[in-house]
């Protein structure tokens, strides 16, 4: 078999296992049957030290993303056989292309998936907590990130104080295409606990981020019930989980930034409110005094006025009582008068001053009944004298 | 005076006095005893009248203080 291939061939394969020991990289290549992901061909195959500087010197550190279990990759492999160990295939070359090429093709299923399954915009429907206080992060405890995240939010200039609970888990390859989802679940038995929930680590090749881009950390990102907040340090293209997560930001500090800024903004809205809540109240006393001083104003003309009406009325029920009561009296002095005058004119001293002279028959005046005789004596008074006179005749 | 009197309940009567005498309505026997009410009349409403006005010189110059 040796012999048939002299020459180093390209071939394709998925690493189902790997083990480093020594700088030395021990695989097991197989080919997996379309669709039922059953093996119909496996080979072992070594990558020496000193195979393995030559490629990352070659290809750069990239290669070593690539040598991941469950990628598929395109190696130049040259093939040995060995009495003791038999077949085994020795890469010398990656072809990085290929290993990309097969991660987009992967990536476009898994959207097409998370699509079908209605999970692209679950997440965004939640809406975000005005403040964010209370925060589950998910994260290497070893990351750049997590420490840049934690520097941030504990040294904010606002001194916000924020309740962070920390599920550490793998953010890179396989692993972290479990321990996140695991996380995910964790926390969403606690989901009454949190406000968000952010998934962070630090900048990364778009080989050492294809884990955002797998189905599992994408689907429990949709399925959980806070929102996901996502900082991975990505260069260029979004990872799916940035996609499907509610808030996508750059690294773990502009996810700190972010915490920060949304509660600096709610904390100016608090002082505009404040403000607001002042003026309107300044405003307010303003209008009260104004409308106050014209009430007190309206009080003291009304008084005023009514002061003045009510003198006024006394003084002429004063004046009217007086004059009427004077009128009426002099009315009746004037009645009296006049009576006196009547009276007095009826006096008989009076009467004879006139002319008039009053004649007396034995003490009596006389009148049409005096029985008067000849012989008899009358007496006559006038003005100024009286007279005697004897009857003649009568009749 | 009694002391269920108004103020408004006196310048009624005062008004009434007023329309007696205008009218000639009253006799000679009544007019001593009608002009001592409307006298006592005319004071109550004085002394009301001169209690609302210091009452409301106070308020005056409280509202300026």
């Amino acid at each position: 078999m040796q012999l048939n291939f002299g020459s180093p061939v390209w071939v394709n394969a998925e690493i189902l296992q790997l083990k480093e020991s020594r700088g030395h990289y021990f695989l097991e290549l197989v080919e997996k049957e379309e669709n039922t992901d059953q093996i119909i061909a496996q080979a072992s195959a070594i990558i020496w030290n000193k195979s393995f500087k030559n490629i990352i010197k070659k290809r750069g550190k990239a290669a070593l993303e690539i040598l991941k279990e469950g990628r598929r990759v395109r190696m130049l492999v040259k093939v040995e056989f060995n009495e003791r160990y038999g077949f085994r295939l020795m890469p010398e070359d990656l072809d990085l292309n290929f290993t990309l090429g097969q991660l987009e093709l992967q990536r476009q299923e898994v959207w097409k998936k998370l699509v079908a399954e209605e999970l692209t915009d679950k997440n965004k429907a939640w809406p975000l907590p005005i403040v964010l206080q209370n925060v589950a992060v998910i994260s290497s405890a070893t990351a750049a990130g997590w420490s840049d995240f934690q520097a941030q939010v504990k040294n904010n200039i606002h001194q916000y104080s924020f309740n962070i609970d920390f599920y550490p888990a793998h953010v890179q390859g396989k692993q972290a295409e479990r321990d996140i989802p695991l996380q995910l679940q964790e926390i969403e038995k606690l989901a009454t606990k949190y406000d968000a929930v952010i998934i962070t680590r630090g900048g990364g090749s778009k080989l050492d981020l294809s884990a955002f881009d797998s189905y599992e950390i994408c689907k429990y990102i949709g399925l959980s019930s806070l929102p996901v907040l996502i900082g991975v340090g990505h260069e260029i293209d979004q990872s799916l989980a940035d996609l499907v997560a509610h808030t996508s930001l750059k690294t773990p500090t502009a996810v700190a930034e972010f915490l920060i800024q949304r509660n600096q903004a709610y904390e100016e809205y608090l002082f505009y409110l404040w403000d607001k809540i002042l003026n309107i109240n300044r405003s307010s006393i303003h209008e009260n005094k104004q409308l106050l001083q014209i009430v007190k104003d309206k009080i003291s003309h009304t008084i005023q006025n009514d002061l003045n009406r009510k003198e006024l009325m006394l003084k002429y029920m004063k004046s009217e009582i007086g004059n009427l009561g004077r009128h009426q009296l002099e009315r009746e002095e004037n009645n009296i008068l006049h009576i006196q005058n009547i009276i007095e004119n009826m006096r008989p001293e009076n009467i004879l001053k006139r002319g008039y002279s009053l004649t007396y028959h034995k003490g009596k005046v006389l009148s049409k009944n005096s029985d008067i005789k000849e012989g008899d004596v009358l007496k006559t008074l006038y003005d100024g004298g009286e007279t005697q006179s004897k009857i003649i005749k009568n009749g | 005076m009694d002391n269920q009197i108004t103020y408004e309940l006196a310048m009624k009567q005062l008004e009434e006095i007023v329309a007696q005498l205008e009218a000639g309505d009253i006799g000679m026997d009544e007019m001593p005893d009608t002009l001592k009410r409307a006298g006592e009349l005319l004071q109550y409403c004085q002394t009301k009248l001169r209690m609302t006005e210091s009452a409301f010189k106070d308020f005056t110059e409280e509202q300026k203080g």
